[in-house]
């Protein structure tokens, strides 16, 4: 239905009051960064202090606006331009692998360990922008888990820092969840300018069974 | 790191590297060491472990048989830069082991990564050095040549 959306975008009722509804700021462009919008994703550069939830949004990442959980997606006219159609296809099935996986297991839910995981890094690292997911659905536990996760984490505290640097503060700020229920967590801690490069949350390596899997 | 070599091998590399599933066989060389018996988790065994060889990696499997997708893109990195001969402890077999490598790392999760008996990182850091060319710089200190050096060459001579 993203899709069809999408084709249809030039459908002008849609379009339009799409572009009455909605006080929309021009981006000014020369590159479009392919990373869908996170439900919680936000850009400190561009406060969009008022988006409500409910609000459609524009798939065109550049175009700063929220994704509200459960949210439809379509073009403005003004991103239609900039969105080539294979971006587009891109950006949908990029979307797409990302809600499946996201939330607790897919289920949409976000834990307490998310939750809690979310907040102390944004506490310990105060990040520009914080893109989190839970893989557990992906691997050989239960559904429900919060054991495997990925964290994109986008910080000018980890200017000057080596990689292995920024990882360990990472840890430090999560002791707790990884010294618990937390058993895999993959880690991107970039510097704004890295960001800005590849603004993208890296996928997982398919799980391969774990301890669980047996041996032949 | 962003010459030609780096960008163009790490591309090329990564592209074969996008987690396809792979037997991990094939290869020669890395022996699962049997990491010992009683006090396997102690950190003089694991100070003498991660210098006995100079590429160290402890992970939940094999490298012929990995049991974890992170600890299988270690396998595949180190295979790809041609590193056969390297000690991969499998965590899965030693509780001890396995809690013991991570207090001695202060580092919370497996795969694990050492050079020359340092701690380089997890899978990430290990996928980042392979794509920005500093794991084929870290193994040149090791005197171990990467095979994507030899790779960039014979495609130069094309």
């Amino acid at each position: 239905s993203l899709l069809r959306d999408a084709k249809s975008s030039k459908d002008t009722t849609k379009v339009a009051e799409h572009a009455r509804t909605h006080d929309l700021k021009r981006q000014a462009e020369t590159t479009v960064p392919v990373s869908p919008h996170l439900p919680g994703l936000s850009r400190s550069e561009d406060s969009i202090s008022q988006s409500a939830s409910g609000r459609e949004i524009c798939i065109r990442p550049a175009c700063q606006e929220f994704r509200p959980r459960g949210g439809t997606a379509v073009t403005k006219p003004e991103c239609e331009p900039m969105l080539s159609g294979q971006l587009v296809v891109r950006l949908f099935s990029m979307a797409s692998r990302v809600c499946m996986s996201r939330g607790s297991a897919g289920s949409g839910v976000i834990g307490p360990v998310e939750a809690a995981i979310r907040t102390k890094l944004e506490q310990a690292l105060n990040p520009e922008v914080l893109e989190l997911r839970n893989e557990s659905g992906g691997h050989a536990v239960p559904p429900g888990s919060e054991t495997h996760f990925r964290v994109a984490v986008v910080s000018s505290r980890f200017e000057g820092l080596s990689p292995l640097q920024r990882h360990r503060l990472v840890h430090a700020a999560l002791s707790e969840e990884l010294a618990g229920p937390v058993h895999a967590l993959a880690i991107q801690a970039r510097t704004p300018a890295q960001w800005r490069e590849n603004p993208q949350l890296d996928t997982s390596p398919p799980c391969l069974g774990g301890s669980k899997k047996s041996r032949t | 790191m962003s010459g030609s070599l780096g960008r163009a091998a790490a591309a090329a590399a990564t592209a074969l590297l996008r987690w396809g599933r792979s037997a991990g066989g094939g290869l020669r060389g890395p022996g699962v060491r049997a990491a010992g018996s009683g006090g396997s988790g102690s950190s003089e065994h694991l100070d003498a472990l991660v210098k006995k060889d100079k590429v160290v990696v402890f992970l939940k499997g094999t490298p012929e048989q990995p049991q974890c997708g992170f600890s299988n893109a270690v396998v595949q990195i180190l295979r790809l830069h041609g590193v056969r001969d390297y000690a991969a402890y499998n965590v899965l077999d030693d509780p001890q082991l396995r809690q013991g490598i991570k207090d001695y790392s202060n580092w919370p999760t497996i795969p694990q990564v050492y050079l020359n008996g340092e701690f380089v990182g997890g899978c990430d850091i290990l996928l980042q050095m392979h794509q920005n060319g500093d794991l084929v710089e870290e193994l040149k200190k090791l005197g171990i040549r990467s095979a994507l050096l030899d790779e960039t060459k014979d495609q130069d001579s094309k």
